[in-house]
């Protein structure tokens, strides 16, 4: 039996600032005024003349989570060999957060409309789980048997509530609900079922043979009632032949030696709750009813005919272990065929919702490799250094869609491509030395302003080609020093273009660019990779978009990143004693420390984007002691 | 050792052990196995909710739906990118409005607006249909629940219609003067209304003047409360007048003179609710010359 009470006070503002840094205007007043107040630059009206970022900071965002997790596992051996078991777990997760715009948040133009705002949320979810199983281990012939029936019977219950609170009169009632003039709220429940029964069967002949057999029945409270159970079943074969006495003689390097392969499939329910009924709810954040009546609309398409994705497994594998295990290698094969894909299916707006709920009348495969190696390379006395390495080759293709070319995506996939990640692309050729804009090739390879988006494109893959880590163990007496590597081969978006175009009247916001931009053309007989910049939108403004979808847009975004280092040292035993304790450490730990990339575009390779904060370089001093 | 097969005796063995024990949790698991799953995974709709199921079957909830639509196009704010961004900044591009640089910096699209800075190419415009289109969404589904309701009393069934025909012609009315050929959407099937191709505008006004017509022989002559039955001075649920005069407006729009004019005068006639206001009130609400 098990319990765990979590407690979390957190008050870490919430606002992402990169995105920010990126629009600051280079001559845009100081962020700051000389007392540290913030800078409004106000005009002699008293209204300030431009929107300081740091505004955002003003608003204080608290959140306190409480989490009780509690298990307990109770088993009753009825005769030798027939054990039976229960699990039981329950958690309560209570969250209460508020957001509070004082005064100062409010820009000053705005002062004479504004008002103090505060928005208070309160979660609570509840969840059970009960899984009760028969266990039937027996000895057959020369294998063991193990039989195992079980169900399991699992209940979540979620509580939203959100309070508006508007119009107060002070910022230090704030968080006071009751101190405000306006309160608006709304109110949601979620019960989520879930039950299963299952049953496997393995046999497991001299450690050398095994079969394994699994069957279940799943249900899920998430599809209407015509819907909701699916049965899954999966075979597994499992051969260790190093035991074999012909290999044994032959082979002595050979520690171990296992093939295996399973086929089987799996469901999945991840969709929100009550998809598949029509529901009303009332519209959130109305001061004033209408008529003081009571308000409601519909929610969004219902889809009674929501049922379980599944997706068909086939795995084979080898795992290899030399020299007494020292070097021990896994590879393994897998292609998952998933049908039925639950995602929300894109409609267009005239529909009156953007999407609904369904399942995606398709057949997608994702197949690959994984390798994994681990080796002891060296085991001294008071040395021992380990190193892992591994790698995985994901490639994803469309196998079938049903009536595909009228459906939402025809545009978007097409069979026996891959499904994510494939980007169709007009061919880039430079920049026209004479008027400055960008041309492209057309599909004869002819130079063009206006490729055709049906027979001029190529594509591009943006899916990582493999990706893997690389990991050093090394300890000396009471040292460890730990190195990990990661590594990721793709294509990304490289911000070629640059951001939103610059002097351009647009509703969008203004960034900084690139400082290869620099170069772009300016005049005629200008050589550049970048055509000039329009303030309007015309010829210039079309192939700048057409450039923003070219391969000219897309570059190598591979990388190797130092993911972690860090040095540990565990105190001598006799220290320990001395003081009383169970053990000690110490440790420095640095994450994202070094990066090797030949990416040029988003702000980092791992997280692609030019606008988001990427992972943060971290470093951690710490000291652990068990009492 | 024992061979292959499980031995009758050994199962006998484990029945008798478990009758002997009265084991109750074993007979629990078993109980729960046989009487099968599916009361365990039904869930009713949320107590927070109301769905299709049941909405149409009080008046209140009925009443609601439409109150809904009414509370959403009302309060969604100035700049909001349907109906009502409409004044807003069709305003701002005919220079009826100017904007107050002097106590504030302005961006953003009401400046694109103001300064004539918008084509449909670029990103500067407001893509007022995708704002409207939810809304005839919502009538939608309001007339199939109505018209397929048993349960309500007549007068508010009637009521609700006529409000919803009304509601409906009064959002194609400004998207085909916006957009010219719309999607001619009047059902709530994702399948079909997916793939609508846009209808003559020609065909868009005479499903407006078609449920304008509808909508006249179905709402009450008076001003309803939120019962939509009892009378009210509040102005804010369209009746009859509201109808005639939206008909009325529809016709001018059309070059229809004649019918303009014989729906204008109806209202013009009904001197006991409507009359022309000094301009100071004009303005103001539940004044005479407001007809919704």
């Amino acid at each position: 039996m098990s319990g765990n009470y979590l407690v979390d006070n957190n008050q870490l503002p919430s606002f992402d600032f990169t995105n920010a840094a990126l629009q600051l205007a280079p001559d845009a007043p100081a962020l700051y005024n000389p007392d540290g107040s913030i800078n409004w630059q106000l005009n002699a009206a008293g209204a300030n003349t431009w929107l300081n970022p740091l505004v955002n900071i003003k608003k204080i965002y608290t959140s306190k989570v409480n989490n009780f997790i509690s298990n307990a596992v109770i088993s009753y051996r009825i005769i030798p060999g027939l054990e039976l078991k229960s699990s039981f777990g329950y958690t309560n997760l209570v969250q209460s957060e508020t957001i509070v715009a004082p005064l100062s948040s409010i820009q000053p133009s705005q002062l004479s409309t504004g008002q103090r705002t505060a928005i208070y949320g309160n979660t609570n979810v509840n969840s059970w789980v009960i899984e009760p199983q028969l266990n039937f281990k027996r000895n057959v012939a020369n294998g063991k048997l193990e039989i195992l029936v079980g169900t399991t019977i699992q209940q979540s219950n979620s509580t939203l509530q959100q309070l508006n609170g508007s119009g107060y009169n002070n910022d230090a009632v704030l968080q006071n609900i009751g101190a405000a003039a306006i309160i608006t709220g709304s109110g949601r429940e979620y019960i989520y079922k879930y039950n299963a029964l299952f049953g496997r069967l393995n046999y497991n002949w001299s450690d050398k043979y095994i079969i394994d057999l699994t069957a279940r029945r799943d249900g899920s409270s998430r599809f209407g009632s015509a819907n909701e159970f699916h049965n899954f079943g999966a075979v597994g074969l499992g051969w260790v032949f190093s035991d074999e006495a012909f290999l044994k003689r032959n082979l002595s390097f050979l520690s171990f030696g296992k093939v295996r392969g399973s086929y089987g499939t799996t469901g999945s329910d991840q969709i929100g709750d009550y998809q598949f009924l029509a529901l009303y709810n009332g519209p959130f954040g109305i001061g004033v009813p209408y008529q003081g009546g009571t308000a409601l609309l519909p929610n969004g398409f219902a889809n009674p005919n929501l049922q379980w994705e599944a997706t068909n497994k086939l795995q084979f594998g080898l795992d290899l272990g030399f020299l007494k295990d020292r070097i021990l290698i896994n590879a393994t094969y897998y292609r998952n065929r998933s049908s039925n894909q639950l995602l929300k299916y894109n409609l267009p707006i005239n529909t009156g919702f953007s999407f609904v709920s369904a399942n995606l009348p398709a057949t997608i495969q994702n197949s690959g490799m994984e390798l994994t190696l681990n080796a002891v390379t060296i085991k001294a006395k008071n040395f021992t250094w380990t190193s892992s390495f591994n790698i995985t080759t994901p490639y994803n293709k469309l196998i079938s869609f049903t009536n595909l070319s009228t459906s939402s995506y025809a545009s978007t996939y097409t069979i026996g491509k891959p499904f994510i990640g494939l980007t169709p692309v007009y061919r880039y050729a430079g920049v026209n030395a004479t008027t400055g804009q960008y041309q492209f090739y057309d599909s004869k390879g002819n130079l063009t302003y206006s490729p055709s988006s049906v027979t001029d494109r190529d594509t591009v893959y943006t899916t990582p080609k493999f990706y893997g880590g690389f990991e050093n163990k090394f300890s000396y007496k009471g040292f460890e020093l730990d190195i990990l590597f990661q590594f990721v081969n793709q294509i990304a978006n490289n911000f070629f273009t640059g951001y939103t175009l610059p002097g351009y009247y647009s509703t969008l916001a203004h960034y900084n660019q690139p400082t290869y931009l620099l170069d772009r053309w300016q005049k005629p007989g200008d050589i550049s990779d970048h055509q000039r910049f329009t303030s309007i939108v015309n010829s210039t403004y079309t192939q700048r978009s057409l450039a923003t979808l070219s391969n000219a847009a897309y570059t190598d975004a591979s990388y190797i990143r130092l993911k972690n280092l860090s040095l540990s040292w565990q105190f001598p035993k006799s220290w320990v004693e001395k003081a009383y304790f169970k053990a000690g450490r110490i440790f420095i730990q640095g994450q994202n420390l070094f990066t090797i990339t030949k990416y040029k575009g988003g702000l980092d390779p791992e997280n692609l984007s030019s606008s988001v904060l990427p992972p943060l370089r971290v470093l951690t001093i710490g000291l652990q002691v068990s009492l | 050792m024992n061979t292959i097969s499980l031995n009758k005796n050994l199962f006998m063995q484990i029945i008798f052990k478990i009758y002997r024990i009265r084991f109750i949790l074993c007979s629990l698991l078993l109980s729960l196995c046989i009487t099968g799953c599916s009361k365990l995974v039904e869930t009713d709709s949320p107590y927070t909710s109301t769905n299709a199921g049941n909405v149409y079957t009080t008046d209140a909830t009925a009443v609601a739906v439409l109150t809904g639509i009414y509370t959403q196009i009302s309060s969604t704010s100035s700049s909001g990118i349907s109906i009502s961004g409409i004044s807003l900044y069709g305003g701002l591009s005919a220079d009826e409005f100017s904007l107050n640089i002097a106590t504030g910096f302005v961006f953003g699209t009401i400046a694109c607006y103001k300064n004539a800075q918008t084509s449909l190419s670029a990103s500067n415009t407001i893509d007022m249909w995708s704002g409207i289109y939810p809304y005839i969404f919502d009538v939608n589904v309001a007339i199939e629940g109505l018209n397929a309701s048993n349960s309500l009393t007549p007068a508010v069934k009637q009521q609700l219609l006529g409000e919803a025909k009304f509601m409906r012609a009064f959002f194609y009315f400004y998207l085909t003067n916006l957009y010219g050929d719309v999607p001619l959407v009047l059902s709530t099937d994702y399948t079909k209304t997916a793939t609508v191709p846009r209808a003559a505008k020609a065909q868009v006004y005479s499903q407006i003047i078609q449920d304008l017509k509808d909508a006249q022989g179905l709402l009450s002559s008076k001003y309803v409360d939120v019962s939509v039955i009892a009378n009210s001075t509040e102005r804010t649920r369209p009746n009859l007048w509201a109808a005639t005069a939206l008909l009325a407006r529809v016709y001018l729009y059309m070059g229809d003179y004649s019918n303009a004019e014989t729906q204008a005068t109806m209202v013009i006639n009904n001197s006991s609710l409507y009359s022309i206001n000094t301009l100071a009130s004009a303005f103001l609400k539940n004044n005479s010359e407001a007809a919704w």
